[in-house]
């Protein structure tokens, strides 16, 4: 087996199965669990190679695997990849490696925990390397069970709660999209479920009026759309530290890149007639978000908001249909995936697992920059990431969306960048309040309540690692838009600019 | 002529007669004065042997054979359904083995024996007459092992329930059937549908065939006839409720299936939304939507793992009525997938219900959730189980219910043109979407809850190990591979005489 981002998959799979084996000891299930994600990551990295291989062929992806699976209903094992799918592969990849060492020190049944934690990976790696409609879908029900699990069990606050709705959300998310792709099969007798087979059949205006936005909300359902937004910030925060990076980094994408991916290559003209309202919900998903979590106490309710507000972004984008909104909306994909990462790594892991609260006002007293200054330093370069300070992967992503909205109208144009200045003030106004207040404590603290651990080394490398990609992908943004473009101008996304006017 | 052939094609059915006779005699002459459990034990393993034997005997000749005006009809895809049933049966038997609720271990396994034989007597024939001989053998045996702990109040109740209703379903089933008769003339399936396809749809043929769907309704637990299964889910030994679940469940779908598509194929009618005419699809579909849409809401209020699962099954015997709706043999497949994986899911879970019943037998007949709770902790193997069994039935991939169910959801909108029954799938899959939570509720007290740290590990039986670990193999299995079973049906159903 060489090393190929299709690998990532059975190398995440396999090493949630071994976890389960009895010999394993806790010790050795975090190394396990490491080794894999790693392992995985340079198996996603290698499938640049490959691609590039191919774009010097013509061609505009690569084929992994295609094998016969259900012959009957015309499924196949399909894997391979374009510059999209990979860009999300490596931020998969990246995301799954700092999520491990910021969940060094869970303690109550380690291995089940990092089982389930790739189990979940398999899935979004899955889904991004699916080229078949059905296989897709299985990878994308796949990855809803771990998390529930991964919220109710290791949680904090309202697990059980947190864990349900967002089950609840994802699943009548999924069973909107499975209505529509037994819909789609209907139509076209089910011998081929070939995504790029299945995008060039014409589907009828009056199907795609209806198919388009059941099967966009559904997927956009996890991607945090608004109204649909609320399982987010009760999931992220509830979540243990690792689950949030990965469902705020990860899972949301998984969302965002099914709507692109199909239904808007699927239904064109469905996507043509829908598009005001998505950019509408995209622009109030901003906004709203942006204000929400001005005014949250709890911290990690605060990026739980910033993650609607910046999905919004990508939505936007989506909504924007023009290459450049596009090219935007994956960046962004990958941007917040990096930087919520980072955020949820510092609130989470950092700051609540060692002061045991995650209230503003107590942590406000606190002195935080004092006793952990790594933290404080980690918070402010993600901090100014996610206001999109030139330098960092938000600015290039935010800069581009906008771009492409101000193409389609002026005015989203300024109503999201009032949203990078909402994003802005909210940021300043808890990096403020949690490290640099010189509030006198509205409770006094005692040492006992908080611990005084040092950061430990797998924090402050998952926290580098974190913040090199975003300071990389900021400073030398075509390192991942030399990837994407191309994939945009692909046949397969020929017909939405048709649609598109553009 | 034919008595060879009749013990031949009979022969499966005869193994389990003579199984039935020796269990009786066993126990009868030599076993009287042993212990209890002891006498269990070995009645349990002579119905399992001679289950085995029976599906080894289905397996010995390669059949082709319709007998007496289809009163018997073997052909491969029957002998691959009667082998499935008869291994059902043993997962059953071995299931029994570990109970002690009856004096009467030898009675209790003949009868299981019997009501097995009417299963795999049901699935090979083409003729009225003999359907209903079946039918009522598998009922009237199924009644008698339902009330078989006469110690048991709530068992007493279910079986009386379980007496009256399918008593009436019965009446209906032969109603209707002599109405079949009265219109056709005949009573095989073949003479049937050259007689319907050139007289169409009839007032006296839709009394016919309302009133056996009706009937058939009953025996799948389809709502709005679906109120026995609760009761007797609640209050039938475990292993029994696992046989009424399971065996005797894909046994009344294949023949519904083949009873619709056979005979009556020529008056389907349509269903589809703004487009209906008259026909046994329309009475299909109305079985569907209400039985997704009741079995499923009612499942959300249930605080009794078993009745939730009986409602749940209504919900299921919905799901898998869609398959029939395609009214092809494509249909037929979609439909045996579905209800073979979901009877060994279902027999799976009552093993695991059964363990925790042991357990604290004298709380039988409630099996609320917070018996499951730390399920996770004093018992690995039954978690586990249950987590594949319970996320399989709630349609998770890659387990075998999620592609049955997307199986059966494709054959019905591929066998109407333009995706006419897109409105009933959405019925369905939104039903489908609500079960999730219920599910996850039982899963959340096994693997979430804090339980009491002081309750010991649970006891599991090897039997109860066997038919666990086969159960979730075969739902994992045939989850990430369909075509491991979708292959053989197919070919065997190519084989057969058009």
């Amino acid at each position: 087996m060489s090393m190929d981002p299709h690998t990532a998959v059975l190398v995440c799979l396999g090493g949630a199965l071994l976890l389960w084996m009895p010999v394993v000891s806790t010790r050795g299930a975090r190394m396990i669990a490491l080794t894999v994600s790693i392992a995985s990551l340079l198996c996603g990295l290698m499938g640049f190679r490959r691609l590039a291989g191919a774009l010097a062929a013509g061609e505009p992806m690569y084929t992994s695997v295609d094998a016969a699976w259900i012959d009957l209903l015309g499924i196949r094992y399909t894997l391979g990849y374009d510059g999209i799918s990979l860009t999300l592969v490596a931020l998969t990849g990246i995301a799954s490696v700092a999520g491990v060492l910021f969940s060094w020190n869970v303690k109550h049944q380690v291995k089940a925990f990092f089982s389930l934690y790739l189990l979940l990976i398999t899935g979004v790696y899955g889904v991004f390397l699916s080229f078949d409609l059905f296989l897709l879908f299985v990878f994308y029900e796949l990855a809803i069970i771990p998390k529930y699990f991964l919220i109710a069990r290791w949680g904090s606050g309202q697990r059980r709660y947190a864990a349900m709705k967002l089950a609840l959300y994802s699943f009548v998310g999924s069973a909107m999209v499975l209505v529509v792709i037994l819909a789609v099969v209907g139509i076209t007798g089910g011998t081929t479920m070939n995504l790029l087979e299945l995008a060039r059949m014409d589907y009828s205006e009056t199907f795609q009026a209806w198919a388009f936005p059941l099967m966009f909300f559904g997927f956009a359902i996890l991607a945090g759309i608004w109204p649909f937004h609320s399982w987010a910030p009760t999931g992220h925060s509830s979540a243990p530290t690792a689950a949030s990076m990965l469902l705020a980094g990860v899972v949301m994408k998984l969302g965002a890149y099914g709507a692109l991916r199909v239904a808007m290559t699927f239904f064109p003209e469905g996507l043509e007639q829908w598009r005001p309202l998505i950019a509408t919900l995209g622009l109030i998903g901003i906004l709203y978000g942006a204000g929400a979590a001005f005014v949250q106490r709890d911290f990690k309710y605060v990026i739980g908001y910033s993650s609607v507000s910046h999905m919004g972004f990508v939505v936007l984008g989506l909504a924007t249909v023009s290459l450049v909104g596009l090219t935007g909306a994956v960046l962004q994909m990958f941007s917040h995936g990096i930087i919520a990462g980072l955020l949820f790594g510092v609130v989470g892991r950092m700051i609540y697992d060692r002061a045991h609260t995650r209230e503003l006002s107590v942590l406000e007293g606190m002195a935080l920059a004092r006793r952990w200054p790594f933290a404080m330093v980690v918070f402010v370069v993600a901090g100014f990431a996610s206001m999109g300070m030139p330098g960092f992967s938000g600015f290039v992503a935010e800069l581009q969306i906008l771009l492409g909205a101000w193409s389609t109208a002026g005015w989203m144009a300024c109503v999201g960048g009032i949203g990078i200045v909402l994003g802005a003030v909210y940021t300043l106004k808890v990096l403020n309040q949690v490290f640099f207040s010189s509030v006198p404590a509205t409770r006094e603290v005692t040492d006992a309540e908080v611990s005084s651990e040092p950061i430990s080394w797998p924090e402050k490398s998952g926290a580098i690692l974190l913040m090199i990609a975003s300071l990389v992908v900021g400073v030398y943004p075509r390192i991942l838009l030399d990837w994407i473009v191309p994939a945009l101008e692909a046949p397969l996304f020929s017909r939405i600019w048709e649609g598109g006017g553009l | 002529m034919i008595y060879s052939e009749l013990i031949r094609g009979l022969l499966p059915e005869i193994i389990l007669v003579l199984g039935a006779l020796s269990c009786l005699s066993v126990d009868l002459f030599f076993l009287r004065d042993r212990s209890l459990g002891r006498r269990w034990r070995i009645s349990s393993r002579i119905a399992l042997a001679t289950l085995m034997i029976g599906a080894g005997g289905a397996c010995l000749f390669l059949p082709n054979l319709s007998l007496a005006e289809e009163m018997l009809v073997i052909d491969p895809l029957v002998q691959w359904i009667k082998v499935v049933l008869l291994l059902l049966g043993a997962m059953v038997a071995l299931l029994s083995g570990g109970a002690r609720f009856s004096d009467h271990p030898a009675e209790y396994h003949a009868i299981l024996l019997l009501a097995i034989s009417g299963m795999t007597l049901m699935v090979s024939t083409e003729n009225l007459i003999m359907i209903f001989v079946a039918v009522e053998l598998t009922s009237l045996s199924l009644y008698a092992l339902v009330g078989f702990d006469k110690r048991s109040a709530v068992g007493a109740e279910a079986a009386l329930k379980y007496f009256l209703y399918g008593g009436a379903s019965a009446a209906m089933i032969l109603f209707g059937f002599g109405y079949l008769y009265g219109v056709t003339g005949v009573t095989d399936f073949g003479g049937m549908s050259a007689v319907i396809t050139s007289q169409g749809w009839t007032s006296f043929l839709a009394i016919g065939v309302v009133l056996s769907l009706l009937g058939f309704a009953f025996k799948i637990a389809a709502a709005p006839f679906h109120m026995w299964a609760p009761d007797v889910y609640q209050g039938a030994p475990t292993a029994v409720a696992a046989l009424v679940a399971s065996g005797s469940k894909v046994a009344a779908f294949f023949v519904l299936v083949k009873f619709l598509v056979v005979a009556m194929g020529a008056v389907d009618g349509r269903a589809s939304w703004g487009e209906v005419y008259a026909g046994w699809a329309v009475i299909l579909a109305f079985l569907i939507v209400v039985s997704v849409l009741i079995g499923n809401l009612m499942a959300l209020v249930q605080t009794c793992v078993k009745r939730l699962i009986a409602y749940s099954a209504v919900a299921h015997a919905g799901y898998a009525l869609l398959g029939i709706l395609s009214n092809n043999m494509n249909g037929l497949v979609a439909v045996i997938y579905y209800s073979v994986t979901y009877a060994v899911t279902i027999i799976g879970v009552f093993a695991i219900v059964g363990l925790l019943e042991n357990d604290h037998p004298e709380q039988k007949g409630e099996m609320g959730f917070s018996r499951f709770s730390g399920l996770s902790r004093r018992s690995p193997l039954a978690s586990v189980g249950l987590l594949i069994f319970f996320l399989s039935l709630a349609g998770i991939p890659p387990l075998a219910g999620f592609f049955g169910k997307y199986f059966l959801f494709v054959e019905a909108l591929r066998g109407e043109t333009g995706n006419g029954l897109i409105g009933l799938i959405v019925v369905t899959v939104g039903a489908s979407a609500v079960s999730l939570y219920y599910y996850l509720q039982v899963l959340k007290y096994v693997f979430v809850e804090d339980a009491d740290k002081a309750l010991p590990q649970l006891a599991v039986p090897d039997y109860a190990r066997i038919v666990i670990l086969f159960a979730a193999a075969v739902t994992v299995i045939l989850g990430c591979a369909p075509s491991l079973m979708l292959e053989p049906l197919t070919e065997a159903i190519s084989m057969l005489p058009k």
